[in-house]
């Protein structure tokens, strides 16, 4: 188990660095769903249930979509002009 | 000479930020005399003592299972949301209304189009969202017996709704989302006073007497956590109509 | 496991802070702010982590027995609140953003003093 937590935690800290890291704006999105899905596994380790599915649904979903609705509505405007 | 200046903020920040994260870090493991934030050696001083023992009102009472007692809800976390921290749980909901209104004061006013999605999504979205939907009752009817409650729940009726938005499919109106919100925030209040009537005490649950365990125990919770549930899957519809326009 | 736990939300919060100190473009800072979120939440968790411990649900006589070992439901429930707090706020602040680009054209946040920046 300690094992798991241990590569699960590397993965989330090389994917945050990456997400800061990186110029493109679509790729950071997406990397930062997976980053947060990953933190909701790290909350399964801690027994909390409630808050990975609570993270899972709202952290992971909801706010990757509108960050993805905010940068294609940005584009938009982009072409425009 | 830019570049060159952004490097040197970034090296700098870098050194910092990694200096204060060290000795963050080592004060928080550490179990001296000094500030103690993760003592494990005595678990039982901490206030969720009393939360899992449910033993608040009266300090010598016990439990066992399938019996009654003071809160009859198996998973210890919705008592503590539901029951024992309610007025924290409510103000939040009132939060999250004031921070949507204010999304919708803000941003700018030209919708986008759906553009005309794949067959397959078309024909697929009503079976996708029937499962979502069953899947969002579950989780705030069962929630004081196994993991989920009222916020996921919202969250999984707001996103079959958006299922519904993004395949062109007709799903709700916005006066629906606003009346449906209206009720449900109306209704937790109301259930509020009806309890400062019936019990003296606001918010205290007046449906006693269930067995832990049972699929309709803990009282009022269930209610509580569907009346919130229709309440952020309300608002949060709100969102994805601002961005798209309704088929 | 505690340490493992408390490490990585730490390490979370500081890349999220690099990342709000260092860049230029505003939907990236958002994005870093929500970093920092994600770590303060784990951070709460981990607090209430006991080791070897159990999840706080009853589902027999047994789990009765071993009350003492049930992890803290206190920071869960502060947690499970903050989540869908943090979406309202993130919401609130992306619908700045989109005025912001309206207005002046760029999503730099050095486009109020000077023109071409775009890191």
């Amino acid at each position: 188990m300690t094992n798991l937590a241990i590569f699960i935690a590397v993965l989330m800290f090389l994917g945050a660095v990456w997400t800061v890291l990186t110029d493109d704006v679509f790729k950071a999105i997406v990397v930062f769903g997976i980053v947060s899905l990953m933190s909701s596994v790290m909350f399964l380790l801690m027994q909390a249930p409630d808050v990975a599915i609570t993270e899972a649904a709202i952290g992971s979903g909801i706010t990757t979509a509108l960050f993805i609705f905010t940068y294609k509505k940005m584009e938009d405007k982009k072409n425009e002009r | 000479m830019k570049d060159e200046k952004s490097l040197f903020i970034n090296i700098l920040a870098l050194l910092i930020l990694s200096f204060m994260a060290f000795y963050i870090y080592k004060v928080s493991i550490d179990t001296g005399d000094g500030i103690k934030i993760t003592d494990n050696i005595t678990p039982q001083k901490r206030v969720a003592d009393r939360y899992l023992k449910k033993n608040v009102v009266d300090e010598n009472s016990s439990y066992k299972f399938g019996q009654t007692a003071e809160d009859t809800s198996a998973n210890i976390v919705t008592s503590v949301v539901v029951d024992y921290r309610l007025f924290d749980t409510t103000l939040e909901v009132i939060v999250l209304f004031v921070t949507i209104l204010g999304f919708g004061f803000v941003i700018p006013k030209d919708k986008r189009r759906v553009l005309k999605p794949s067959v397959i999504l078309h024909r697929w979205a009503p079976l996708l969202m029937i499962l979502m939907f069953m899947i969002g009752g579950y989780m705030f009817i069962n929630g004081h017996l196994s993991p989920g409650g009222g916020f996921p729940a919202g969250a999984i009726i707001s996103t079959a709704i958006l299922t519904g938005v993004l395949a062109g499919r007709k799903t709700v109106t916005h006066k629906t989302l606003k009346v449906v919100e209206a009720i449900a925030g109306i209704s937790i209040f109301g259930i509020g006073i009806a309890s400062y009537l019936i019990k003296g005490v606001f918010f205290q649950n007046f449906l006693t007497g269930d067995k832990i365990g049972d699929l309709f125990s803990g009282g009022l919770i269930p209610v509580f956590y569907g009346l919130i549930a229709f309440k952020v899957a309300a608002e949060l519809s709100n969102i994805y109509f601002e961005f798209y326009e309704e088929c | 496991m505690t340490k493992v736990f408390i490490f990585s939300s730490l390490s979370l919060i500081f890349v999220g802070l690099f990342g709000v100190l260092t860049r230029k473009n505003i939907v990236k800072i958002l994005i870093a702010l929500n970093i920092i979120e994600t770590g303060i939440n784990m951070l709460l968790v981990a607090f209430g982590y006991i080791e070897g411990g159990i999840t706080p649900i009853l589902q027999s006589d047994l789990s009765i027995a071993n009350l003492n070992k049930m992890v803290d439901p206190v920071p869960q429930a502060l947690v499970l609140t903050s989540i869908v707090i943090g979406l309202g706020t993130t919401a609130f602040a992306l619908s700045l953003a989109m005025r912001y680009k309206n207005t002046h054209n760029s999503v730099s946040i050095r486009a109020i003093d000077e023109e071409g920046v775009n890191i």
